[in-house]
């Protein structure tokens, strides 16, 4: 699905500075879009608000042909249809990697669940992990687990927050490249942060730099890394 | 759909907070009215002397829990020597045993005919003279309630000792100084928080007692506001008496707050290596065992060991289907409150970390308050509010109850469970809260963004994770209420008897022997408790080390 976001500002209650301000991005349908930029420059925040998780903003989001976020709307998070890996995957602890990208597919019948389990595990390649906890994972395990929860629902569009930044540096080359594969599989809009130019050159049609809560620019990967 | 829907959790909070605070209302309202004569006589003649016998019995046994409890806690995490692991959770056990019960086996074994004065008259030929060595008196209840109470130190100073401060002290040692000079320049200052909140629980504690002090005839406030009301029926005195209290709690919580300092005792998430002990040889190692076996003895082997000698003379008199009933009675209203205290708590938690607004954390600071209020002041807020309300609902009664006596609410127990959520809230929401922390908010969101609204969110995730959290604050609640004693008192319907309020009962007939079975059925129940958190407040620290 496409996405629209027009005029987006945010304040996190109490601060005088926007952690956005004035924010217009389009992504068209089946995109890789990067957020770039520094700590603190509003990637997250950014992510938060085209999930639901912030709701206070002004402006505009569109998810495909739905209005999230304007003036006299808002859409909850739970009825949005996005998938969001979190910055430290947030893998329910008490429930096996199975029961885990389940989660997301309660209207399902048990035997259509148990058919998109096994394509998820299928595809980040975990089979045998079916029925370990999230803790005798590693971390790159876990990463691709939460992938594959976040995709089983099948979203409009998927959003990751630093899909490699709890990953040793030998393991996010390889992990980068398997993320490539399964996103061009899944074929799903996708916008990931990273503060790493490296994640942006291996992964994203486009790139969108962020700072100091503005966007300062938005286009292709070169031009705009330069 | 719109931007701003009340939420449940705004809402039912809303009505929590007020429900909460609303009974206080009446209490300032009195304090408007013009003073009778017996309080003019109070606040002439009296008035000093529950203020200087609240504060001397408060200070002493502040001091006296804080020796005891900050050098129990640093022998335990910073030595190793005969039985450190034993006593690492035994020393906690004289919490189990209520400040009125140990007041009353200390006074029976020091009394003329008890074993210590039989003991030494037939060692000695002579017994010690009742003028020097009397525990009926201001020293006797400081020992009493330091044992007693010495405890919430402990704990809260070995918890935070074995946590965050390890690095420092390592530190502190790497640095060369000796021992005790990590303890005094090192621990001491690290630790202030720790020592601090310890030491305002232990404060509140003493504010609230009243068995030890009636038991030991020592006029505090607690003491005066009960007579004042119940003996002399000067409500109007009471009140007063309790406003007053209240401004003394008000000036602690205060000084709390500022010798906190910015820090809160909380540990924080880094991760820290346990402190590595240093073994004790020699006449140390027997000092240390020594010290702390005199403690446990004292606090704990001492009086449980008479308690149980007395239950054998007495128990065929005692332990028959009364002792069921009041255990019974005893345990389900201890079940009840704390089931309400849970569910208030995680509304109200729930609703603070969600939101995380003015509002929210006004309504925490108000589930916070009634663990300070003493349970006297609490006590009569009650009375008046229930007395208001049931006249309030009269005309509702005739309808529904024609022929009950007036006083429908009052005379029940809604009244007592009531105060027991007044007084207790802050037990269980602080439990819900700290868990609510640990985990943080990040489950919820990926729920949310996995489809889930909140209520399937709040059922399949939070519930469950929250377990460890629930379950130590229904423990430490039904402990609490367990060992309460003037709330039960005071609020007990007519003939509605618990462990607690059977045990003063006895010991005010002085028939101290026939309490040992109430009493000892009391220290199980919660000694139960304490290991049972215990146990699982260690599996916990072992999880988070796991992930
Ligand atoms: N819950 C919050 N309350 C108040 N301010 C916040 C909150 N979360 C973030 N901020 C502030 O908003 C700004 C943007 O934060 P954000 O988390 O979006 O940055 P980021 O680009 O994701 O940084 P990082 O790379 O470190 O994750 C920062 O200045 C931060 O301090
Ligand atoms: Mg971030």
């Amino acid at each position: 699905m496409n996405i629209k976001i027009e005029k987006l500002t945010f304040y996190y209650p109490g601060n005088k500075k926007p952690a956005l301000k004035d924010i217009n991005i389009e992504i068209e349908e089946g995109e890789i879009v990067s957020i770039f930029g520094e700590s603190g420059s509003g990637k997250s925040t950014l992510l938060r608000l085209i999930a639901g998780l912030e709701h206070k903003g002004s402006g505009v989001i569109e998810i495909g042909k739905n209005r999230v976020l304007g003036p006299n709307s808002f859409v909850l998070p739970e009825k949005r249809g996005v998938g969001m890996v979190f910055q430290d995957y947030a893998l329910f602890p008490n429930m096996k990697v199975e029961k885990n990208i389940a989660f997301g597919l309660s209207k399902m019948s048990i035997g259509e669940k148990k058919k998109r389990v096994k394509e998820m595990l299928e595809l980040v390649n975990l089979e045998p992990y079916a029925n370990k906890y999230p803790y005798e994972l590693s971390g790159g395990q876990q990463q691709r687990v939460a992938l594959a929860r976040a995709l089983a629902p099948a979203p409009g569009c998927l959003l990751l927050d630093e899909p490699f930044s709890n990953l040793d540096s030998d393991l996010q080359v390889k992990i980068r490249s398997e993320l490539k594969d399964i996103l061009l599989k899944a074929q799903v809009t996708t916008i990931f942060v990273t503060h790493d130019r490296e994640d942006v050159r291996a992964l994203a049609d486009r790139v969108a730099v962020l700072k100091e809560g503005s966007l300062v620019k938005m286009g292709k990967v070169e031009e705009a890394l330069s | 759909m719109l931007k701003r829907k009340p939420g449940f959790y705004g809402f039912a909070s809303t009505i929590i907070a007020i429900l909460l605070i609303f009974p206080f209302g009446d209490l300032i309202l009195q304090l408007f009215e013009k003073p009778n004569e017996n309080w003019m006589e109070i606040k002439e003649f009296l008035l000093k002397d529950y203020i200087g016998n609240t504060l001397i019995l408060v200070f002493f046994t502040a001091i006296l829990a804080l020796i005891i409890g900050t050098t129990l806690a640093w022998l335990i995490s910073a030595y190793d020597f005969p039985l450190r692991k034993f006593f690492r959770w035994a020393l906690i056990l004289p919490l189990a045993i209520p400040s009125y019960i140990l007041a009353y086996t200390y006074a029976a074994m020091a009394s003329y005919t008890g074993v210590v004065q039989v003991t030494l008259r037939s060692l000695l030929g002579t017994g010690l003279d009742q003028r020097y060595f009397n525990i009926m008196s201001m020293p006797g209840a400081v020992f009493v309630l330091s044992l007693s109470l010495m405890p919430y130190i402990y704990m809260i100073l070995r918890a935070f000792m074995e946590g965050q401060s390890a690095s420092l002290i390592e530190c502190g040692r790497m640095l060369g100084k000796s021992h005790l000079g990590i303890f005094l320049k090192v621990v001491v200052p690290v630790s202030r928080a720790a020592l601090v909140a310890g030491t305002s629980l232990v404060v509140l504690e003493v504010l609230s007692d009243y068995g030890v002090a009636s038991y030991f005839g020592i006029q505090t406030f607690s003491t005066a506001i009960f007579r004042s009301w119940f003996s002399l029926g000067d409500i109007d005195s009471a009140i007063r008496l309790a406003a007053i209290l209240m401004v003394f709690v008000l000036v602690l919580l205060f000084l709390e707050k500022i010798l906190r300092g910015r820090r809160s005792y909380s540990m924080t998430n880094t991760k820290h290596c346990p402190l590595s002990r240093k073994k004790l040889r020699g006449p140390m190692a027997i000092l240390a065992t020594s010290y702390a076996s005199i403690i446990l003895l004292l606090g704990f082997l001492i009086p449980v060991g008479q308690l149980t000698y007395w239950a054998i003379l007495t128990y065929k008199d005692t332990l028959g289907v009364e002792a069921w009933v009041l255990s019974l009675n005893t345990l389900w209203v201890a079940v009840i409150s704390a089931i309400i205290i849970l569910v208030f708590g995680i509304i109200i938690a729930n609703y603070s970390r969600l939101k995380n607004n003015f509002l929210s954390k006004i309504y925490s600071k108000i589930s916070l308050l009634g663990y300070s209020i003493p349970g006297a002041v609490v006590a009569i807020t009650m009375i008046l509010f229930f007395i208001h309300l049931d006249r309030w609902l009269a005309p509702l009664y005739k309808i529904i109850l024609p022929g009950a006596p007036g006083l429908v609410l009052s005379m029940s127990l809604v009244l007592l469970i009531g105060a027991y959520v007044l007084r207790f809230l802050a037990v269980g929401f602080q439990s819900i809260d700290g868990g609510f922390e640990r985990i943080g908010r990040k489950y919820h969101d990926a729920s949310k963004m996995l489809g889930h609204g909140e209520v399937s969110t709040f059922f399949k995730i939070d519930l469950p994770m929250l377990k460890p959290a629930l379950l130590s604050g229904f423990t430490l609640v039904c402990i609490d209420v367990i060992k309460e004693l003037p709330l039960a008192l005071i609020l007990r319907p007519f003939n509605f008897n618990t462990l607690a309020t059977r045990v003063f009962d006895y010991a005010n007939d002085e028939r101290i022997p026939e309490a040992s079975v109430p009493s000892l059925l009391i220290v199980l129940i919660v000694a139960a408790g304490i290991l049972i958190l215990n146990k699982t407040l260690d599996k916990e620290k072992n999880n988070e080390h796991k992930n």
